[in-house]
């Protein structure tokens, strides 16, 4: 058998990180289906220099220390009904920063998943095969040792979850189909045939929280979670809060060193900024994901989160005026995207104008400019003889509208009249579905899937069909190759230069502001200085403590 | 008495069925559903009529209203869409939250708001005017600001409490208080700021009635006709004021829940309202129609107490 080529440098890896520091639990489920909230990920806060290590004020070189209580925000109630584990809702994000993990995560480096769960994890030579080998002695929080039959029952639940009578967000996974059989070898070691190679199946597993058949009546009931991560939760209040209590037989522990808090309460904000205001109080000693005008208030105190993906103006191609590419191009130059990264994100993340994540494989660090250039747009747009016969629609939700508004006066400047058009976000979900914009529209874009040919080909703003339209002869080719090849092989690098290169020269497309996620912590708080890939910009709570 | 009660518990019954059935129509008139919301943005139209099917929001309208009244009848208020669980178990816990919140208020505002406006009455001259400057400052500034303005002063500047939160009162009195001292104070100002206002002109109107003079010439001390004659007859426009102030107090529960994180049914209703939870948000207007008609038939006992030819 052939090591995963993401594995086998895994090893390395792990010995540099052996007594590094704590680690962290659970999985977000980003590629493996929708979210429930894109707006909440993908949304307006703005992005930078994204490589999983927190951006984060000097801490203290302090030995950790055990004890104390955390208090943090939580956006949102819970929604353990919609498909939780397998689909991670906003609200539900904290669950797999400390209570669920999955077989195995990414930190920094997206090419070398860590063995979280298992200690084998590997591919057969033609990828149709997999073999898994779980951690011997791993426990859930309830004390039941982990096993193969509680893999399947999350494959089979993220799968079909109809049958387990759960109603989810978003669409049940498709990467769960790929796998055509599976077999339990002994009470550690599983196998998987797929339908076909497949080069897209680490990141699945990366985002599969592996659950217990049965705890799962308690979870729909919202009385009880278990998992294997560092944290157990003790009490969930809908409506009030939940805390969390250490779990002192987490199987990274003497790896890692944590969980060091003695308890975590986490309280349930619907509104960010309140967030904010209670942590200038002292109310709270971290406040995760504030938008950047509120996190302007604490810029000493904030770290940031490894971009995912960004904002961007989407351009409907089967408009004739908008048909030919220099207009589209036109529009590309015309945006102030230093305007908007200063005005809008506060200058927390540079100007950019692409949207794969600095840890991408197919990441371009020439697209991480600008590309600001008015005259060369009006240029674009003469020589394409535009012309309109009314305002261009810009259809927006409120959270991107400091961003449309640049937008909006960028355009006017080159000659394009705009009509910037609030919409209520379910309305605008169900038409951006539906493909019934016909001009521009304003959405957010998530591409931190660790392998790109998974962000491409599930994502609903480049798969064909998509919202703009766009289907392009290259864009065709480039998304009927990039699922069959190794995502860091030199046929893939062809691939994502070909795509990047669209992202300039036939663009439907045009990057705004670059999302990631700005947190903000205390003096008191110390260790917090990594944020995981995989889960979804978890920081690493098994890291995490308290000063005296 | 009781069958004045009766009559009027009677008659809330269509004004509950009234202002239920709106609310089921408007949130249906309105774009979007929570099919959508939960389908996510890549979900396939078959994925969110499936989800629509599932949650029976595909049934029409009519039925799935009197399936809702059937299991209010029942005291089942449904399930809530957005997090699974029984509206009744969700309203309940954020009853008492604003159950303190209104309490608190209320005694809070109608005791400066009564004491207030019967001493600018009482007093006249320069006290009443600046009395009366600071009312009309207090009713035309609008909750929020105040809020905002509290938490910068007391939890931001002074440390002294708490931005966010609640403490029950019962489990804790000093911590309740602490929590409930900032929202609570917001909302007093506007409702003891109204009722200042109200009491001061009814009471100046009652002071200039002939049998104050009467009791004057009789040589009664001041502070026994202000007290015992005058505050009496008084009082009643100013109850009926109280009672709507009080409802008031539940609309702006749904602000000030929000800006000082108050895990009560204002809270609960901005949520709900934001996640197009149907049965919740119905859950939460049953809610505020019986406080209102409960607080208005309080009112109407306490007037009716106060003025027998009311009973009539």
């Amino acid at each position: 058998m052939e090591r995963d080529t993401f594995t086998s440098r895994m090893l390395t890896r792990r010995r540099l990180l052996a007594g590094a520091g704590a680690a962290m639990a659970g999985a977000a489920a980003f590629g493996a289906v929708g979210c429930g909230d894109d707006d909440d990920d993908t949304g307006s806060t703005p992005a930078t220099a994204g490589t999983g290590g927190a951006t984060a004020p000097a801490t203290t070189t302090q030995a950790p220390r055990k004890g104390g209580t955390l208090r943090m925000n939580q956006t949102g109630d819970l929604q353990l009904n919609a498909g939780y584990p397998f689909v991670v809702a906003p609200p539900n994000r904290i669950l797999p920063w400390l209570v669920h993990e999955p077989l195995i995560r990414y930190r920094k480096d997206v090419r070398n998943p860590e063995l979280l769960l298992v200690d084998q994890f590997e591919y057969s030579a033609d990828r149709t095969k997999l073999t898994v080998r779980l951690k011997p002695g791993v426990t859930f929080h309830d004390g039941a040792p982990l096993t193969p039959e509680d893999v399947f029952f999350s494959i089979d639940f993220s799968l079909n979850p109809k049958a387990y009578g759960v109603t989810i967000s978003g669409t049940p996974s498709q990467l769960a189909k790929a796998i055509a059989g599976r077999k339990k070898v002994d009470d550690r070691t599983m196998e998987f045939t797929f339908d076909r190679p497949r080069w897209d199946m680490t990141g699945y597993f990366a985002t599969l929280n592996i659950h217990r058949e049965a705890s799962l009546p308690k979870m729909l009931a919202g009385e009880a979670l278990n998992g294997t991560g560092p944290y157990m939760l003790e009490k969930y209040t809908p409506g009030v809060g939940i805390t969390f209590v250490p779990n002192r037989n987490w199987h990274l522990s003497a790896q890692e060193g944590g969980p060091y808090l003695d308890r975590i309460e986490a309280r349930i904000f619907t509104d960010e900024s309140a967030a904010a205001t209670a942590f200038e109080a002292k109310d709270l000693d971290v406040a995760f994901r504030l938008p950047g005008a509120d996190a302007r208030r604490f810029r000493d105190r904030v770290r940031k989160a490894p971009r995912i993906g960004g904002l961007f103006l989407g351009m409907v191609v089967k408009n004739p005026m908008l048909a030919d590419p220099r207009v589209r191009q036109a529009v590309f130059w015309a945006i102030d995207r230093d305007r908007i990264a200063k005005e809008v994100g506060e200058g927390f993340y540079p100007a950019t104008a692409q949207i794969w994540p600095e840890y991408s494989p197919a990441y371009d660090p020439e697209l991480d400019k600008p590309y600001y250039d008015p005259a060369k747009a009006k240029s674009l747009l003469q020589q394409a003889g535009f012309s309109q016969d009314r305002p261009l629609e810009i259809p927006y939700t409120q959270r991107s509208e400091a961003s449309v508004l640049v937008v909006k006066e960028n355009l006017e400047a080159i000659g394009i009249k705009t009509a910037p058009k609030l919409t209520e976000t379910a309305v605008f979900i169900n038409t951006l579905r539906q493909r019934q914009y016909g001009d521009f529209y304003v959405a957010g874009m998530n591409f931190a899937d660790p392998v790109p040919s998974s962000a491409l080909l599930n994502n609903f703003n480049v798969a064909i069909p998509n919202q703009a339209y766009q289907e392009s002869p290259e864009l065709k080719d480039i998304l009927a190759k990039i699922g069959t090849v190794d995502p860091l092989g030199e046929e893939a690098k062809e691939l994502y230069r070909r795509f990047n290169r669209l992202w300039v020269e036939d663009p439907w497309i045009a990057v705004l502001e670059p999302s990631g996620a700005l947190d903000v912590a205390s003096d008191r708080v110390q260790g917090f200085d990594e944020y995981f890939i995989v889960p979804l910009q978890a920081p690493n709570f098994g890291r995490i403590w308290l000063k005296a | 008495m009781a069958v004045f009660i009766a009559r009027r518990l009677l008659a809330s019954i269509p004004l509950l069925v009234l202002a239920t059935l709106l609310v089921f129509v408007t949130l249906e008139l309105v774009p979007g559903d929570p099919a959508e919301l939960l389908a996510g943005e890549d979900a396939t139209p078959q994925r969110v009529a499936e989800i629509r099917h599932e949650l029976g929001l595909d049934r029409p309208l009519l039925v799935r209203y009197g399936d809702w009244l059937a299991g209010l009848l029942r005291g089942d208020l449904g399930t809530s869409l957005s997090r699974g669980m029984p509206v009744r178990d969700l309203v309940r816990g954020a009853l008492g939250p604003t159950v303190e919140l209104a309490v608190a208020a209320s005694a809070v505002g109608m005791a400066a708001g009564i004491g207030l406006g019967t001493l600018q009455a009482a007093a006249g001259g320069r006290l009443d005017g600046w009395i009366s400057a600071a009312v009309s400052l207090a009713i035309s500034v609008p909750g929020f600001v105040v809020a905002t303005v509290l938490l910068w002063v007391f939890a931001i500047q002074l440390d002294w409490l708490p931005a966010s939160g609640r403490v029950p009162v019962l489990s804790d009195p000093l911590g309740g208080l602490r929590t409930l001292a900032l929202p609570a104070g917001t909302l007093a100002l506007s409702m003891g700021a109204v009722l200042a206002r109200f009491t001061r002109g009814s009471v100046t109107a009652v002071l200039q009635q002939e049998y104050i003079r009467a009791a004057r010439a009789r040589g009664l001390p001041e502070r026994r006709i202000l007290v015992r004659h005058s505050l009496r007859p008084a009082l009643v426009p100013v109850l009926t004021v109280a009672a709507l102030q009080v409802g008031n107090l539940l609309t702006g529960a749904l602000v000030i829940e929000q800006v000082f994180t108050r895990p009560g049914i204002g809270y609960l209703a901005v949520t709900a309202v934001r996640q197009r939870d149907i049965p919740l948000v119905q859950g939460v207007v049953v809610v505020f129609a019986v406080a209102y008609v409960l607080v208005n038939l309080a009112a109407d006992l306490a007037a009716a107490l106060a003025d027998p030819r009311l009973r009539q």
